[in-house]
């Protein structure tokens, strides 16, 4: 069994709140009995509740590396502060006493053992039929696009209606009358459509400046309208014919609200061999259209340089129970990647990994992989934002020459002189062009830089958001 | 230029999504900029397409309309989204680094947090930026910023936490943010920013604190003040600056006057205790603390004396004032002063004419500071002084005269004043005397809270008096052992008492120290004449109480704790209980405190 570090049970707690929680229970001595196996790979303790019997967690490290918790109090939270508490008492140094594995948990590692034992053996049969290709009942099929394109007409309907009758007249009725339009379309099957109706209602909130949010709103019908053009002529095509294949090329399906599995993006051919992952930047919003915080982390590719992204949704109702995700600085190396449909920064996920500190020569090849001309990402750039259904906040990898100063502006330079202006989105909440003077005189020269894009159609600029700047010995991470 | 027209076109796009498109057919400001588009459309088929889509908006009617606008809009966004503009002309500097060698690798659940705390209202912040700082995840570059702009937060509690425990341990890389952030027409988080970075950069400042301290707003001007202190050097300026207009920064200029020590920094501070500002000169002098200045001043006392004796009026009480001065100077250093202090108070205690009721307060500060000279002359004196008045100062010749006297000489001395106790005299006796005890008691260690006087320092024959005058806390004070006439007392005063009543608890808390055979009993006896309900909370007396009871009043003691109506006293008491039965017998001989102990050592 490793040593474990305070930093360690860090990673594990599911949210910040947990890590507290487990702390207090080691500071307020809790744990009356602390124990460990004489191998070590187990330790188990009572912990003091609300309740009269004092709850009986364990940490089992039989399998390296993924260690399981077991505890028995009906918090859903997973792993519990108790459990977690076990860990920083470890960590913090309390003394355990040796003591014989209790026969419960003697039981469930048999069972445990006993289910991968079968695992294995069914891994073993050379059965390709085990396996058959997932069958998809047509009818159904039509039937469900049958509704979908139902659902798309209505928000065309709404679509329309609300440019002709015009924004200014938008007012407290109109708006009820689109939340209960918008929870008509929870029926359709199309929740990302659905999603895209909220956030025009969230924007239209009547307490809100009315010119200022305008803009916003044009924007919003724009995408929806798009949406439901594409949308219609993908379905309709698929009910036509549906045998033809879901679209994997754009985001269109995603935007439509699929949630993609993993299953399907292998049967899709979306999956990359052996992918190294560094993150570069991190950060969680809360997404109100869709009800959910999403905690989004941004990774380069280490062998082709993509900026990926990885998206932890975790909707309001759940959120509690569910696992928050953090900065993650270790290189992620995985035998399988999924890449979802996307644009430039396609969203990715993956099942089993194995991790490694990053070193000078990730930093090196990073900086290699940067795009070295302004004027081509630029040109990238437009190429995707200018589709009204594109992410419009993408994010690229850029090397710099230098940082410089107009008296407010702050520009980056590449290598043959063209510009990018920097700016502070104030949607990502911190100021990173204030950092900069911080910074060591050669960090700000000749380094790389992962950064936002915003188009701002008022003042018609393109500026950047500076995220991260990465050097040949370090990843300076300025947002999060 | 055709982004120009590009960018009208838009406007008047976005004009008629608010207005709705059903009024764009013929829309007149549409017609007018139709033309210079077509324009446009003849170089590039792009705009061709942009300019018939105007059209078609322009000649639709109203059913079309929406989808007209719809796809003129699209269109239109599609092609000012590629005409983004990225340079920006003029002449530009690169950006120069300060060398901050902080990391950045706090996670974003630890940092994010933290941030929101510095730089956000409402509750928990405090509790959160502590948690930031033990885990060492403050230490962090992108909360730099934040940590220094923290300084001007209004909740008076993060920007003092902020300055003495976070900027410090940032150190040096603390300091170009400080000095962006700093601004000397600012308010007290500027001042607080000054300190900041002299405690980092130290004399390479100096210049600037001057400018600070000449120029700044009057927190930053006191911060600069606070800091010239250190600067012999800057001595002129101090001087100047304690003749500044505001009083705060005249008093800021006197503590760092006092602070050098000079002869010239002396003479300003007795200029100003002798003069109007004598309010504010009081602490800088006794912090001061100049034997030379505190001779002048004491010189000064006695020439007012002598006035205030050939004076009337206002000048008189002026004279008064001055005089008052000069005692509260001497506060706290009478012992360095005692020779000259004594003399100059033995005269003011001795004139006559100032022994008058409207200098009474003066008088009494006069008659403490007596004793603060723990001077066997000044004791000596303090002791005729309470013969030959009518009880003012029967409570300094008390305290003198129990560090001159054996025990039985002071009682011999100062009982006879209780006479039935009615007196002014006797009054200011007993208080004194309770003074003098409770601080003795407290330093009774073994009864935390409810300990004895020493015996050895009383005379046994002042308990008769106490209990004749009924002054029960006296008589817990003085309690040595359990006579009959003090248990006698103390029961019967036990009999109206009440539970939460703190006289009846220190009554019983007392009867178990001098180890009353009945006090489980009387304590039993009140806990079940009580009303339950009445209470709140399990005081430390009660508890105390509870483990002091025999191990046979259990039973009782869970019939009570029954009843008790607040859940969460009822599992303490429960709690105790079930301490007390596990009780080893042996401990039942010693005395509570160890039982007490074993106790908690059970519940924790």
């Amino acid at each position: 069994m490793a040593t474990i570090t305070e930093a360690y049970v860090d990673s594990l707690a599911p949210n910040a709140g947990a890590i507290k929680n487990g702390r207090e229970l080691v500071k307020k001595n809790s744990f009356p009995l602390l124990h460990e196996t004489d191998d070590g790979t187990l330790l188990f303790g009572e912990c003091k509740g609300s309740g009269k019997d004092p709850y009986r967690c364990s940490v089992d490290f039989a399998t390296e590396g993924n260690p399981v918790f077991r505890c028995s109090c009906p918090s859903r939270q997973f792993p519990c502060k108790h459990t977690l508490g076990l860990l920083y008492a470890r960590a913090l140094g309390k003394a355990f006493t040796t003591a014989a594995i209790p026969q419960e948990i003697a039981d469930k590692r048999d069972k445990a053992e006993k289910r991968e034992e079968k695992k294995k053996d069914a891994a073993a049969e050379p059965d390709d039929s085990a396996k058959p290709k997932r069958k998809v009942n047509k009818s159904a099929l039509v039937k469900k696009i049958a509704v979908q394109l139902d659902g798309l007409g209505i928000l065309e309907k709404l679509v329309l209606q609300l440019t002709q009758s015009g924004l200014g007249s938008v007012d407290k009725k109109t708006l009820q009358m689109l939340e209960e339009q918008d929870k008509q379309l929870g029926n359709h099957y199309i929740p990302g459509a659905q999603a895209g109706l909220r956030a025009f209602v969230i924007i239209m909130q009547p307490e809100k400046d009315r010119e200022t949010v305008y803009s916003a709103a044009m924007e919003q019908l724009l995408a929806l309208k798009a949406l439901t053009k594409k949308g219609k002529a993908y379905l309709e095509q698929r009910a036509a014919d549906p045998d033809s294949p879901m679209d994997i090329d754009t985001n269109l399906e995603e935007l439509l609200g699929h949630a993609w599995q993993l299953a399907e993006l292998r049967e899709h051919g979306r999956v990359q061999k052996d992918a190294k992952l560094l993150q570069l930047a991190f950060m969680s919003y809360t997404d109100e259209a869709r009800g959910e915080f999403a905690d989004t982390g941004w990774w380069i590719d280490l062998n082709s340089g993509h900026i990926r992204v990885t998206r932890h949704l975790r909707p309001f109702r759940a959120a509690r129970a569910m696992r928050e995700e953090d900065t993650f600085q270790a290189v992620v190396k995985t035998e399988e990647l999924f890449i979802y449909p996307g644009d430039l920064n396609q969203r990715v996920r993956w099942e089993n990994a194995t991790f490694r500190e990053p070193g000078a020569t990730d930093y090196a090849a990073i900086k290699l992989l940067a795009a070295a001309s302004f004027p081509d990402v630029i040109k990238q750039v437009k190429n995707v934002i200018k589709n009204p259904l594109a992410d419009k906040n993408p994010v690229m990898l850029v090397a710099f020459q230098s940082i410089e100063q107009f008296d407010e502006k702050v520009i980056l330079r590449d290598a043959s002189g063209k510009q990018l202006q920097l700016e502070d989105f104030e949607e990502n909440g911190r100021q990173t062009t204030t950092l900069l003077s911080l910074l060591r005189e050669e960090e700000l020269k000749n380094q790389a830089a992962l950064v936002m894009f915003r188009h701002h159609l008022d003042d018609n600029h393109l500026s950047a958001q500076l995220m991260s700047i990465v050097t040949g010995s370090r990843i300076i991470r300025l947002l999060y | 230029m055709s982004v120009d027209i590009l960018f009208n076109l838009q406007e008047e796009t976005r004009r008629l999504f608010i207005a709705g498109s059903a009024m764009a057919a013929g829309d007149l400001r549409m017609t007018k900029l139709l033309p210079s588009i077509q324009k446009l459309g003849e170089s590039s088929p792009v705009f061709k397409r942009l300019s018939g889509a105007v059209e078609e908006l322009l000649h639709a009617d109203r059913e079309e309309s929406a989808v007209k606008l719809l796809e003129l809009s699209t269109l239109l966004g599609a092609i000012l989204y590629t005409q983004g503009k990225t340079e920006t002309a003029g002449e530009s500097i690169p950006i120069q680094g300060s060398g901050v060698e902080l990391r950045t690798e706090s996670t974003y659940r630890k940092l994010h947090p933290f941030i929101e705390a510095l730089t956000t209202k409402g509750q928990g912040r405090l509790e959160q930026i502590r948690a930031s700082f033990e885990d060492g995840s403050f230490l962090d570059l992108r909360a730099l910023p934040a940590v220094c702009s923290a300084l001007d937060d209004s909740y008076s509690e993060i920007p003092d936490f902020v300055q003495t425990k976070l900027i410090p341990a940032f150190g040096r890389d603390a300091v170009p943010v400080l000095q962006k952030q700093l601004n000397l027409q600012g308010g007290k988080g500027d001042g607080r920013r000054l300190l900041l970075l002299h405690q980092q950069l130290g004399s390479s400042i100096i210049e600037f604190v001057k400018k600070a301290a000449n120029s700044g707003s009057p927190e930053v001007k006191i911060a600069a003040i606070t800091i010239l202190g250190e600067y012999p050097e800057q001595e002129s300026l101090l001087q100047e600056l304690s003749l500044e207009k505001r009083k705060e920064v005249r008093l800021a200029a006197f503590f760092s006057l006092a602070k050098l020590g000079t002869s010239a920094a002396m003479q300003r501070l007795y200029e100003a205790a002798t003069s109007k500002d004598r309010e504010i000169a009081v602490e800088p002098v006794q912090k001061g603390a100049s034997s030379a200045l505190f001779s002048r001043l004491i010189q000064f006392g006695s020439e007012a004396l002598e006035r205030y004796s050939v004076q009337e009026g206002k000048a008189r009480t002026e004279s008064v004032e001055q005089i008052a001065t000069v005692i509260r100077c001497l506060e706290g250093s009478g012992r360095q002063m005692a020779e000259e202090a004594c003399s100059f108070l033995r005269k003011l205690l001795t004139t006559k004419s100032f022994l008058v009721q409207e200098t009474e307060n003066v008088q009494e500060s006069a008659a403490a500071l007596l004793l603060e000279l723990d001077l066997p002359e000044a004791d000596q004196f303090a002791v005729e002084l309470s013969d030959n008045n009518k009880g003012t100062f029967i409570r300094y010749g008390f305290r003198a005269a129990s560090k001159l006297m054996s025990p039985e000489e002071v009682y011999i001395r100062f009982s006879d004043v209780l006479g039935n106790g009615k007196s002014r005299a006797a009054k200011q006796l007993l208080s004194a005397v309770l003074e003098l005890a409770a601080e003795q008691s407290r330093a009774d260690g073994e009864h935390d809270g409810y300990g004895a006087v020493p015996e050895e320092l009383w005379d046994t024959r002042w308990i008769g008096q106490f209990i004749r005058l009924e002054q029960t806390e006296l008589v817990c004070l003085f309690a040595q052992r359990a006579k009959r006439e003090i248990t006698g007392y103390l029961s019967a005063k036990l009999q109206a008492a009440r539970l939460n009543d703190w006289n009846a608890l220190e009554i019983l808390l007392t009867l178990f120290r001098i180890r009353y055979k009945n006090a489980p009993e009387l304590y039993m006896e009140l806990l079940e004449k009580s009303s339950v309900r009445s209470m709140y909370y399990l005081s430390w007396q009660h508890t105390h109480l509870l483990a002091f009871m025999p191990k046979a009043y259990t039973e009782r003691l869970r019939a009570f704790a029954e009843k008790v109506t607040y859940e969460s006293v009822r599992n303490q008491i429960l709690a105790i209980i079930d301490a007390l039965e596990e009780k080893p017998d042996e401990l039942n001989e010693e005395s509570g405190r160890s039982i007490l102990k074993w106790i908690k050592n059970k519940m924790s």
